[in-house]
């Protein structure tokens, strides 16, 4: 079978060539895995000690009485829902947006705020009237500006009574090789959240809070959405480059498989032309 | 002199982490100082500058508006940016 070795021996070529892409896309992931990731872990000291200080806001002075901690009574849930611009990441986005569903189609009511090219495509196909704004072209890369106009719109909204409350739907980055969509309340502040501890809850710290109780938590708790958001997109595009990275680590050992089976049965099938061809030579000679 | 623990925090990095004797920052309704054994304070900032004192030497900063939050001499200064900071910068 002459023609059949010519052809396993461009199907190997070619597998052999797709392995460098998926290696090569591997490599790029791997790379902007450990600057996302550095600077997402940079941020958790600042998050954890902003929310610790909110956590016991909440308990020294009146903060039920702050609108940011008091659910409005118009309005609807708008959930903000974070996705990658880019595929070829596994099931990463696919994990997101069943979540997503699974959320909007438990609250009737609910808009969507979609971030990512391959959310809006989704929600757009699927849940087109239930858009409330959708961001693309994130790039991937991190800024600290990035998420601040998007925080004060979030915060205004709310204030103004066009949503009831905000929740965020976003991949927790928990290990490279793993991540878990999960709903988190953005606003109102729940202060239960913010852990603090029994004992302190008991006997809150009895603080001054300068100038005024109002100005604090004016200044604190806007600091803190927005940081929130950032981590929040920061975890998100963590998570698509340590998808992207396994998914194309898979991808290249699936190519090293293909391409030594493929090799055994060329060596195979060469062999057996060899040897018919000797048969056919043999025979030949015996006749004579 | 009883010293206190003061933590520096900007959104990215750690810049600050160690014992000081004073700390002196601008708060929005004018410019206060901390000394240990504060009473527990809650402060918001605004721009200017930031005055360190650890011992009898004093290093001037200057931050964009943050937070400032003691309690137990153990204090801590969340802030937006800070200028001339050159301790313990983990840049890449």
């Amino acid at each position: 079978m002459p023609e059949n070795l010519k052809a396993l021996r461009l199907r190997i070529r070619s597998i052999n060539k797709t392995k460098k892409i998926t290696k090569a896309m591997e490599m790029v992931s791997a790379a902007k895995l450990r600057k996302t990731e550095g600077v997402m872990k940079s941020m958790r000291p600042f998050l954890s000690k902003i929310r610790m200080l909110i956590g016991r806001l909440a308990l020294s002075t009146g903060a039920e009485n702050h609108p940011l901690f008091q659910k409005s009574e118009t309005g609807v849930t708008l959930y903000v829902v974070f996705t990658s611009d880019r595929g070829l990441c596994g099931a990463f986005n696919a994990n997101i947006l069943k979540l997503a569903k699974r959320e909007l189609d438990a609250n009737p009511e609910a808009k969507v705020f979609i971030l990512g090219r391959k959310g809006r495509d989704y929600m757009r196909k699927n849940y087109r009237d239930r858009i409330a704004k959708e961001v693309v072209d994130l790039g991937g890369e991190l800024e600290g500006a990035m998420t601040d106009s998007l925080t004060d719109e979030l915060r205004q909204g709310f204030l103004n009574g066009l949503y009831s409350q905000i929740k965020l739907i976003y991949p927790n980055f928990i290990s490279t090789a793993m991540n878990r969509p999960v709903v988190e309340q953005f606003l109102p502040f729940d202060a239960k959240a913010f852990g603090v501890s029994e004992e302190e809850a008991e006997s809150p710290v009895d603080y001054l809070l300068e100038p005024s109780p109002e100005r604090v938590f004016d200044a604190v708790l806007p600091r803190y959405l927005k940081s929130k958001l950032f981590i929040t997109l920061a975890e998100t595009f963590t998570s698509e480059h340590s998808s992207s990275m396994m998914a194309m680590n898979n991808a290249t050992k699936n190519c090293d498989d293909l391409s030594g089976s493929l090799t055994l049965r060329l060596n195979k099938a060469r062999q057996a032309a060899i040897t018919t061809e000797i048969i056919e030579i043999v025979s030949g000679a015996n006749a004579l | 002199m009883a010293n206190f623990h003061l933590q520096i925090v900007t959104q990215q990095h750690t810049v600050f982490d160690r014992d000081v004797t004073s700390l002196t920052m601008p708060g929005e309704e004018g410019s206060f100082g901390v000394w240990a054994n504060h009473r527990p304070i809650i402060a918001v900032l605004k721009e200017g500058p930031i005055d360190i004192r650890i011992g009898s030497n004093t290093d001037r900063y200057q931050i964009t508006g943050g937070f400032f939050e003691m309690e137990g001499n153990k204090a801590t200064l969340l802030v937006d940016s800070i200028d001339g900071m050159t301790l313990e910068s983990e840049d890449d």
